[in-house]
């Protein structure tokens, strides 16, 4: 069972901010979620880093601002 | 061992592990002088799999001095001090910084200690990390003065700190994780967050034994199999001759290590027992052998048999008097590791690997369920007590009458009132007595100390002894000052469940009520708390006499007058104290 890119960064947010998956729309955002502050960010990335075992540059990590971004940034790396 | 999940799976699990945790929380703070802020859900998760409802706070970031001082009824602290952040950037500015302020430096960080230190005097566990400079200086050959700071300090630690503070070695953490994983250089160095989550996984399994031992979760006995498990082959096909266990052997060496760690926690007082199915004799044949290193004087306990292996185990637990969840249990067999995990969910089952030269590592690893802060001498003789009980018991049977043994027994009683000399024994006793215990409330050898030399508690700790030897100090009272001298509370009495069903704990409540009343008592109050195991003690203080003053499930309030009472003294055991009166 291979999840798609999209539903495993949704997962991983989930787990990380304690939120519902079905909760964390396109948009969702460090300004639509309360509990996605900076230090949580930092869980976030170190998460989806493991969960897709990539390292993100600085300029990328400036770059996931929302979820549909965040995606878009590990598609790019995967080449997928 | 655990499988391992990833850092998004274990953040789901400890949610939900959280959503199930009940009763009192085991309050831990966390402070640091950099960001840790991953440890949170770490520690949370690793103490919450073993049924430890933690409530964690985090101190403000780089404060630890003050946070120290505010740090309010915590049970445990943990304390990241991390030298490069002693002062902004020392892992690289300690080589170029002027001597005399580097001196001053340290001098600086070294009264920072001292006041940590004493702050947290009264807080029963507190874990600090030793200063490290793995992370920065791994490749270096020679010494240079960040490694020089990290002795000094952590020298200091080690001469200033008391029986509560836990010194722990995070190299050997890192060691385990790699230098590479453990540091995270790109949050160091743009958020003061130098540790990888690798490391905090680590760390959080390693620390995990001690905060079971204060809560009192120490593994107490440890039962194994026979064949393939303590010597390779089996006896009851192979012959005696023919199974393997020293090193000279061919398929021997692990079995005779796993045997000599054994014997090693044997010695420092775990319980040692064998559970196999074969035939007695056979077992019996090796055992008595000369190449067999656990030898029989150093087991308490053995069924040799074909009855099921939980069932066994039940019936050694209740020999030993201690419950299951004290036990670990090992065994080479699918079937049988299998078998005692589902129906005794409570014993801890250690697995030999297929690969028996994992076995020694494996066996190292699950050794920690045994961590123990402080060893005592009790500890030392505790396998020959059992085997004294067992003389005991077969006394007992040719005795007509209970009360005629007890008499033949020749009891004594010996109590140490606030005796400083046995203060370990007596944090021990806090913290392993589960069964006869009132109130189970835990204290560390800090806790007790403070008791004897600034608090309003009177300790009575007592020894017990009989014709056929020695039990040690196998019993704790502590009494708590009310207002004003006439009335006192009941804050713990425990005993030990090797003199149960001997009338120690009458014989001892007598004495301690004419003590009290000498000292000008007059009321006496007690509690029952009730847990999962104290239950043959719930009516305990109705077998006094005491009176009920308040009931709920959990708990039962007493009160008793003892200015005219007096217990009637168990005239076959004698009573002694080491008081000084006025």
């Amino acid at each position: 069972m291979t999840q798609s890119v999209p539903d495993r960064v949704r997962n991983v947010l989930s787990a990380v901010l304690g939120v519902p998956a079905d909760s964390i729309g396109e948009f969702a955002s460090p300004q639509t979620l309360e509990a996605w502050d900076s230090l949580k960010h930092m869980n976030l990335v170190l998460a989806l880093e493991e969960e897709f075992g990539v390292s993100f540059s600085d300029e990328q990590m400036l770059e996931m601002l929302n979820f549909k971004l965040i995606v878009a940034t590990v598609q790019e790396i995967l080449g997928a | 061992m655990s499988e391992k999940l990833s850092y998004a799976q274990l953040l789901a699990a400890n949610g939900e592990l959280g959503k199930k945790m009940s009763g009192a929380p085991y309050k831990v703070s966390v402070l640091s002088n950099v960001m840790v802020n991953q440890f949170l859900e770490f520690l949370q998760y690793s103490l919450r799999r073993r049924a430890i409802n933690v409530d964690v706070k985090f101190g403000n970031y780089d404060n630890i001095v003050m946070e120290s001082a505010t740090i309010g009824d915590a049970n445990a602290v943990v304390v990241f001090w991390e030298l490069a952040n002693i002062v902004d950037g020392f892992q690289y500015k300690s080589e170029t910084m002027d001597p005399e302020l580097f001196e001053s430096l340290l001098e600086k960080v070294r009264g920072e200690i001292d006041r940590v230190i004493e702050s947290l005097q009264g807080v029963s566990l507190v874990i600090i990390n030793k200063f490290s400079t793995l992370m920065f200086n791994h490749s270096f050959i020679l010494q240079n003065r960040f490694d020089y700071a990290a002795e000094r300090l952590n020298e200091h630690i080690e001469s200033r700190k008391g029986p509560n503070i836990l010194l722990a070695d995070v190299d050997r953490v890192i060691a385990g994780v790699s230098v590479e994983k453990s540091f995270n250089p790109r949050f160091f160095y743009s958020s003061k967050a130098p540790y990888s989550i690798e490391f905090f996984r680590e760390y959080s399994e390693y620390t995990a034994p001690v905060f079971l031992a204060s809560t009192g979760r120490t593994k107490k006995a440890l039962v194994f199999d026979c064949d393939n498990t303590l010597w390779k082959g089996i006896v009851g096909e192979d012959g005696a001759s023919n199974i393997q266990m020293t090193a000279h052997s061919k398929d021997g060496a692990v079995f005779e290590e796993v045997q000599h760690l054994a014997l090693g926690l044997g010695k420092k007082g775990v319980l040692l027992g064998l559970c196999s199915k074969n035939n007695f004799e056979d077992v019996q044949e090796i055992v008595a052998g000369k190449e067999f290193v656990l030898k029989d004087e150093n087991l308490a306990v053995k069924k040799i048999n074909w009855n099921d292996k939980a069932a066994n185990l039940r019936e050694m637990a209740a020999e030993l008097n201690i419950g299951l969840d004290s036990m670990v249990f090992v065994d080479d067999s699918d079937f049988e590791a299998e078998y005692v995990r589902e129906a005794l969910p409570e014993v801890a089952v250690l697995q030999v690997p297929k690969e028996k030269y994992s076995y020694p590592g494996a066996f190292r690893d699950g050794m920690g369920l045994f961590f123990n802060r402080t060893i005592t001498a009790e500890d030392l003789n505790k396998t020959e007590k059992y085997r004294q009980n067992a003389a005991r018991e077969q006394a007992k049977n040719s005795h007509a009458s209970l009360e005629d043994y007890l008499r033949s027994l020749e009891m004594k009683i010996k109590v140490h009132v606030n005796d400083e000399k046995i203060v370990p024994r007596m944090s021990q006793l806090t913290q392993k007595t589960n069964q006869f215990n009132l109130t189970t409330k835990r204290y560390t050898e800090g806790d007790i100390l403070n008791f004897i030399r600034h608090g309003d508690r009177r300790l009575f700790a007592f020894e017990v002894a009989d014709k056929f030897g020695d039990y040690g100090i196998v019993g704790l009272c502590i009494i708590q000052n009310q207002n004003g001298k006439s009335s006192v509370v009941v804050d713990s009495f425990l005993m030990s469940c090797r003199v149960l069903g001997r009338n120690v704990e009458y014989s001892f409540f007598g004495y301690l009520v004419n003590y009290l009343r000498n000292a000008g008592v007059t009321s006496l109050q007690a509690a029952y708390v009730k847990t999962p195991k104290n239950g043959q003690v719930a009516n305990f203080y109705e077998q006094l006499e005491f009176d009920l003053s308040s009931a709920s499930p959990d708990r039962k309030e007493y009160v008793k007058n003892i200015s005219a009472t007096s217990f009637k003294p168990v005239d076959y055991i004698e009573v002694v104290d080491d008081a000084v009166r006025a």
